[in-house]
C-alpha cells in the first residue's frame, strides 16, 4: 500500500547574505491515510521548512531544492504542473493550520467573509475547481446554490470545532476573538475543503495549557472521524505523545529517527532523542540539558550533524550520514551507535 | 519565626478602559485582591494562564505599574507609594528579570558598560572595585571575561540571557522576580537555564518569585505555589500538595491538562470547556463558576474568600 | 570612535551616491575654510574694477566677472563661507533646541508633552519666508536675521522626530529595565535614548542642511540677507537677473553652486540613512 504522502531524500537550502543555509539534508518522511504523524524537533531543525516544502509555499527566489521528491498520491509535487498543484492540491487536498492564527487572518474583513472566500475557490462541492477566468478573481461568479450548501457546511463544521453560536461568530472580526477561538476557526477552515492531509504547524504553541488540551483533543477527534491524515509539527513532546500515531524526530535539518508513538517513548534509539526525552522534567523534578548549541546551517558539521554534541560519536559519524537502520516494525533510526533495547 | 521578606496585602491593580472622547467606560481588574507572604530563601511560584494577572502582579511589585489599592511590604517597609528617590534604594534589593534578560541590554552599549551601570547608579565603588565584582559575577554565570568588550549582538541568545542575569546580580539583590524565564525556549535549553537559576540561588542566597504558565517548570523549581485565575489567587500551598491533591476545580483542570508521557492520554478525557470570560465583564460571585462543573447558586451570589485548608489555602465553596 | 571606523568608512563609501555626497560636502568645507588661499582674486570680495565688468568666462576669470567687475569664482568661494555659516548655525540651533524638547516630551508624556508638541505645531505653521521678511522689516536685513528666522521655524522638525522616536523607544525592554534598575530620567534620556535615536537625527540633519541652504538662498534672492557687497549666493542671483540672458554666467555659476551643495547634502543624508539602519537591524538580529 503506498503511503498518502512520501518525502524522499529531500534536500534544500536558502540563499542568505552569508551564504547558502543547508536547511534540509536528504529528509525522509511518510504518512499513511488517516494517520497522525508528529514531526518533532527544536527550533531551527527544519520541521516548519519541511511542512512548507510539502505545501509548496517556500519563497521561490531564495529556495534552492537540490534533490529529492515529495510524492502525494504518487505525484511528485515538486515537478508537477504548478497550476494543477495550485488548484487541486494546495488548499484542497492538502491544507494548513498555522502556528499564529492571528496573523493569518485579514484584520479588515469579517471571519465569515474570509471563510466563504476560501470556499468559493476550494469547496469540495464545486464540479471543477474554479480556475482564474478572464474576469479578475473578486468578480468571478459564485453560484448561489453552491454558496448555500457551502454555508451550511461551514456552520456544521464550526459546531464540530465547538465554537459557540456559529452564525454570530461569522460576523465577527479577527481581533474580537480569543486565541483559542481563532485556532478553532483555522482548524475548521483547514477541514472545509475536504482535505486528505492537514499540516498543522505548532498549532498549540501560542495557547494556554488548558486550551491546548482542548485543541489537541479536537484535532485528534476530527482527524479520526473524517479519516484525515495530520502532519503535526511541534517541539512539545507531550503534545506528540497525546495525539500522534507515529513520531519523526529532526535535528538541524536531518531526520534522525522515526517510530510508532509507543515504541518512540518506550525505547528511543537515537542519542538525540534520548537526550531530548531526558530534558523533560520528570516527577522527581530532575532534568538534564544537552551540552553545546544547535549548529549553524551555512557550514554545518559533516556527516551526522549531531556528532559534536554526542558522546557516542566516532570517526564514521563525522564522515558520512548514517543510513536508515530498520530497528523493527515502523521504527527506523539513522545512527551508527543507536541505543538498542535489551532483548 | 522569620518575618516574610515580601508581603502583599489585598493588592489591586485596575486598568481603566477608555471609550471615545477619553471617557472612562470600565475597568479591567488585572489584579483584584491578592495577599501573599514570601519567605526568605524560598522559590515561590505564581502560575496561571494568560490574563490571570501574574505578570501584572510582578510588575506592580516592581513599581512598573501603580497599584490601585492594597499594600506592598518589602523588608518591613511599605513600598507601594514610594517616591522615585526612595525606590532607587529598594531596587538594590528587589530585582526583576524579564522573560528574555538579554533584551534588557542596550544594543549600543558594550557588555562591560551594561554590567557597570547598576554599580555606577547605586554604589560609590571605584572602577577597580566594580571591575572585580563584575568579573566574579561573570564567572558565576559561566561567561568568560572576554565578553566584556563585546556588543550584545556579537554573542548568542543564550549568552545574552546570562549577561542580563549577571547585570541584575551585580547589586547582590535579595529577591528576584523571574517573569516567564523559560517561555519560548526549547526543552533542552530550558533544563540548562533552570539549573543556572538554581546555581545562582545557592551562590547568592536569593529568594525567587517565579512567574510562569508552564506547570512543569513550576513543579521542578518551586517550593510553594499560588494559582491565579482572572486576578485572584484561587489556591496556594506546597508544590506537592497542589500537584498531587489539587483542591480547587481550576487547579484540577490545570493539572489534568498536562500531558503525562507514558500515562493515559489526557486530551481524551479533558473536561474543562470554553474559555475564561472577558476580564472587563466578570461574572458575579466566583469568577470560575461559568466553567466549573460544581457551580451552584451559592457560587453566583458570593465570591469565595481564600481560606486555609490543610497545608494550603483554597478559594472555593466546594473544594475537593 | 568605535574600533574599525576605517572599515566602516570603507563600507559606507561603497555606496557611490553617498560617497559623492560626502565628497561634495568636503569640497564645500575645504573651499569655505581655505577661500582666502584658493580664490584667484581674494580681494574681489570688497574691491571692484568696473572696467572689467560682465566679462564672459576666460582664462583669467574662470567663471567670468559680475557687474562690479569682481571675479565671480572668488566671490562664489567666499559665498561658500556664508552658506556654511547659515546652514550650520541655523540647523545647529534647530537641533539644539528641538532635540531636548522632543526628548522631554517623548519621555514624560502626559500634559507637558502635549503642551510642548502643540507649541511646536504653532511654530511649524509659520511660513519661513514670511517670517524672515517680517524680521528683516523690523530688525533690518542681515545674515544673523536670516539665521534667526530659519532656526525659529525649523526646530519643530527635530522636536517631532525625536518625540516620535523616543516614544516608540520607551516601549523597548532595555529602556524599561534601565528604569527598573534605578537609572534617573536624565541618565536614561542622554545615555540610552539619545544614542539609539542618533542615526535618525543625523539623517534628518543632513537633509535639513540642504533644505536650509535652499531657503537661505531664496531669502538672499529676495534681498533679506546681508546687504551688498556680501557675496551671498542668492543675492548674486538676484543681482544677475537684469543682466540675463547675455551675462548667463552671472546667474548660472551661483545657481550651480547651490545645486551642487544641496545635492551633496541630500545624497549624504540618503546614504547615511541606508547605511545606518540596515546595519543596526542586521547587527541586532543575531549572528
Amino acid at each position: 500500500m503506498t503511503a498518502l504522502l512520501t518525502v524522499e531524500e529531500l534536500s534544500l537550502g536558502f540563499a542568505t547574505e552569508a551564504g547558502l543555509a543547508l536547511v534540509l539534508d536528504r529528509v525522509n518522511l511518510s504518512i499513511e491515510a488517516g494517520q497522525v504523524l508528529g514531526l518533532v524537533g527544536e527550533s531551527g531543525c527544519g520541521k516548519t521548512t519541511l511542512a512548507r516544502a510539502v505545501l509548496g509555499v517556500l519563497p521561490p527566489d531564495q529556495t534552492r531544492i537540490s534533490g529529492g521528491r515529495v510524492l502525494f498520491r504518487g505525484t511528485d509535487l515538486l515537478t508537477a504542473d504548478p497550476a494543477t498543484v495550485n488548484q487541486r492540491v494546495r488548499g484542497r487536498a492538502i491544507t494548513f493550520v498555522p502556528q499564529d492564527p492571528f496573523s493569518s487572518f485579514n484584520p479588515v474583513f469579517t471571519v465569515g467573509e474570509q471563510i466563504m472566500e476560501i470556499l468559493k475557490w476550494k469547496s469540495p462541492r464545486a464540479d471543477q475547481p474554479p480556475g482564474p477566468g478572464w474576469l479578475p478573481a473578486v468578480m468571478s461568479h459564485y453560484p448561489a446554490d453552491r454558496k448555500r450548501a457551502d454555508r451550511d457546511a461551514v456552520l456544521e463544521l464550526l459546531d464540530a470545532v465547538q465554537l459557540p453560536r456559529p452564525d454570530q461568530m461569522l460576523r465577527k472580526y479577527p481581533h474580537e476573538l480569543s486565541g483559542g477561538q481563532r485556532q478553532r476557526l483555522m482548524i475548521a477552515m483547514a477541514l472545509l475543503p475536504g482535505p486528505d492531509l492537514v499540516i498543522a504547524d505548532e498549532p498549540t504553541t501560542a495557547l494556554d495549557v488548558t486550551i491546548q488540551a482542548q485543541i489537541l483533543g479536537l484535532i485528534r477527534r476530527l482527524a479520526t472521524e473524517r479519516n484525515v491524515a495530520v502532519l503535526l509539527t511541534t517541539h512539545d513532546l507531550g503534545a506528540a505523545y497525546e495525539i500522534c500515531d507515529a513520531v519523526n524526530v529532526m535535528y538541524a535539518g536531518q531526520d534522525v529517527e522515526s517510530a510508532t508513538v509507543d515504541r518512540f517513548f518506550a525505547a528511543p534509539a537515537h542519542p538525540y532523542t534520548t537526550k531530548l526525552l531526558a530534558s523533560l522534567p520528570d516527577a522527581a523534578g530532575t532534568a538534564s540539558g544537552i551540552p553545546g548549541e544547535v549548529p549553524g546551517l551555512i557550514t554545518p558539521p559533516g556527516g551526522c550533524r549531531f556528532h559534536p554534541r554526542c558522546e557516542r560519536a566516532t570517526g564514521p559519524c563525522r564522515e558520512a550520514r548514517p543510513p536508515v537502520d530498520q530497528l523493527g516494525a515502523g521504527h527506523w533510526v539513522r545512527c551508527y551507535h543507536p541505543h538498542r533495547e535489551a532483548t | 519565626m522569620t518575618p516574610p521578606i515580601l508581603g502583599l496585602a489585598d493588592l489591586q491593580v485596575h486598568f481603566t478602559v477608555r471609550g471615545p472622547f477619553n471617557r472612562r467606560v470600565g475597568s479591567i481588574k488585572a489584579v483584584d485582591g491578592v495577599s501573599l507572604d514570601l519567605m526568605p530563601g524560598e522559590v515561590f511560584g505564581l502560575v496561571g494562564e494568560s490574563g490571570c494577572g501574574k505578570s501584572t502582579l510582578g510588575k506592580a511589585v516592581m513599581g512598573i505599574h501603580k497599584p490601585t489599592a492594597g499594600e506592598i511590604w518589602f523588608e518591613g517597609q511599605r513600598i507601594d507609594r514610594l517616591a522615585p528617590a526612595a525606590w532607587r534604594t529598594v531596587r538594590r534589593s528587589l530585582q526583576y528579570a524579564y522573560q528574555d534578560p538579554g533584551a534588557s541590554l542596550d544594543p549600543r552599549w558594550k557588555i562591560g558598560s551594561s554590567l557597570h551601570e547598576p554599580l555606577v547608579i547605586h554604589t560609590d565603588l571605584d572602577a577597580a572595585a566594580r571591575d572585580a565584582r563584575i568579573r566574579s559575577i561573570l564567572e558565576a554565570v559561566g561567561l568568560p571575561d572576554t565578553h566584556l568588550d563585546l556588543y550584545p549582538h556579537e554573542i548568542s541568545g543564550g549568552q545574552q540571557r546570562r549577561v542580563g542575569l549577571a547585570r541584575i546580580l551585580t547589586l547582590h539583590p535579595k529577591v528576584v522576580i523571574l517573569d516567564e524565564p523559560t517561555s519560548g525556549l526549547d526543552v533542552s535549553v530550558q533544563a540548562t537555564v533552570l539549573s543556572l537559576f538554581r546555581g545562582l540561588r545557592a551562590t547568592f542566597d536569593l529568594t525567587y518569585v517565579l512567574i510562569s504558565h508552564d506547570l512543569a517548570v513550576i513543579r521542578t523549581m518551586c517550593s510553594r505555589v499560588a494559582v491565579m485565575y482572572l486576578g485572584r489567587i484561587v489556591e496556594s500551598g506546597p508544590t506537592d500538595a497542589i500537584f498531587d491533591r489539587p483542591r480547587h476545580p481550576y487547579t484540577r483542570s490545570l493539572v489534568a491538562a498536562i500531558p503525562k508521557i507514558g500515562g493515559v492520554r489526557v486530551t481524551r478525557t479533558f473536561w474543562l470547556q470554553g474559555e475564561p470570560p472577558d476580564p472587563g465583564n466578570l461574572p458575579t460571585g466566583c469568577r470560575f463558576r461559568t466553567r466549573c462543573p460544581k457551580a451552584a447558586d451559592l457560587c453566583a451570589c458570593e465570591e469565595p474568600a481564600l481560606s486555609p485548608l490543610g497545608s494550603g489555602s483554597v478559594a472555593c465553596h466546594f473544594p475537593d | 570612535m568605535t574600533p574599525g571606523w576605517r572599515r566602516e568608512l570603507h563600507r559606507f563609501t561603497k555606496d557611490r551616491a553617498a560617497a559623492l555626497g560626502m565628497a561634495l560636502l568636503l569640497l564645500l568645507i575645504v573651499v569655505a575654510v581655505f577661500a582666502p588661499v584658493l580664490a584667484p582674486f581674494p580681494g574681489d570680495v570688497a574691491d571692484f574694477h568696473t572696467a572689467n565688468r560682465l566679462r564672459a568666462p576666460d582664462a583669467v576669470n574662470w567663471l567670468g566677472t559680475d557687474r562690479m567687475g569682481s571675479d565671480l569664482l572668488s566671490r562664489i568661494m567666499f559665498g561658500a563661507r556664508i552658506t556654511i555659516t547659515i546652514a550650520f548655525v541655523a540647523v545647529g540651533s534647530a537641533v539644539v533646541v528641538g532635540v531636548p524638547i522632543g526628548l522631554l516630551a517623548g519621555y514624560y508624556g502626559g500634559w507637558p508633552s502635549n503642551l510642548l508638541m502643540r507649541v511646536s505645531d504653532i511654530f511649524l505653521a509659520v511660513p519661513q519666508i514670511v517670517l524672515a521678511i517680517a524680521i528683516a522689516q523690523t530688525l533690518g536685513p542681515s545674515i544673523e536675521n536670516v539665521i534667526l528666522a530659519l532656526s525659529i521655524t525649523y526646530w519643530p522638525f527635530w522636536a517631532r522626530l525625536v518625540f516620535a522616536e523616543t516614544r516608540s523607544l520607551k516601549n523597548e525592554i532595555f529602556i524599561e529595565s534601565a528604569i527598573a534598575l534605578g537609572a534617573s530620567p536624565l541618565r536614561v534620556m542622554t545615555l540610552h535614548v539619545l544614542p539609539n535615536i542618533a542615526s535618525a537625527i543625523i539623517v534628518r540633519t543632513s537633509i535639513g542642511m540642504g533644505a536650509t541652504i535652499l531657503t537661505a538662498a531664496a531669502l538672499g534672492f529676495l534681498g533679506l540677507g546681508a546687504p551688498p557687497p556680501t557675496p551671498e549666493w542668492g543675492r548674486t542671483i538676484a543681482e544677475a537677473r537684469e543682466f540675463l540672458p547675455e551675462a548667463w554666467w552671472y546667474a548660472t555659476a551661483p545657481g550651480i553652486a547651490i545645486f551642487i551643495v544641496v545635492m551633496g547634502f541630500n545624497l549624504l543624508g540618503d546614504g547615511l540613512r541606508d547605511f545606518l539602519d540596515p546595519r543596526i537591524r542586521r547587527g541586532a538580529g543575531g549572528k
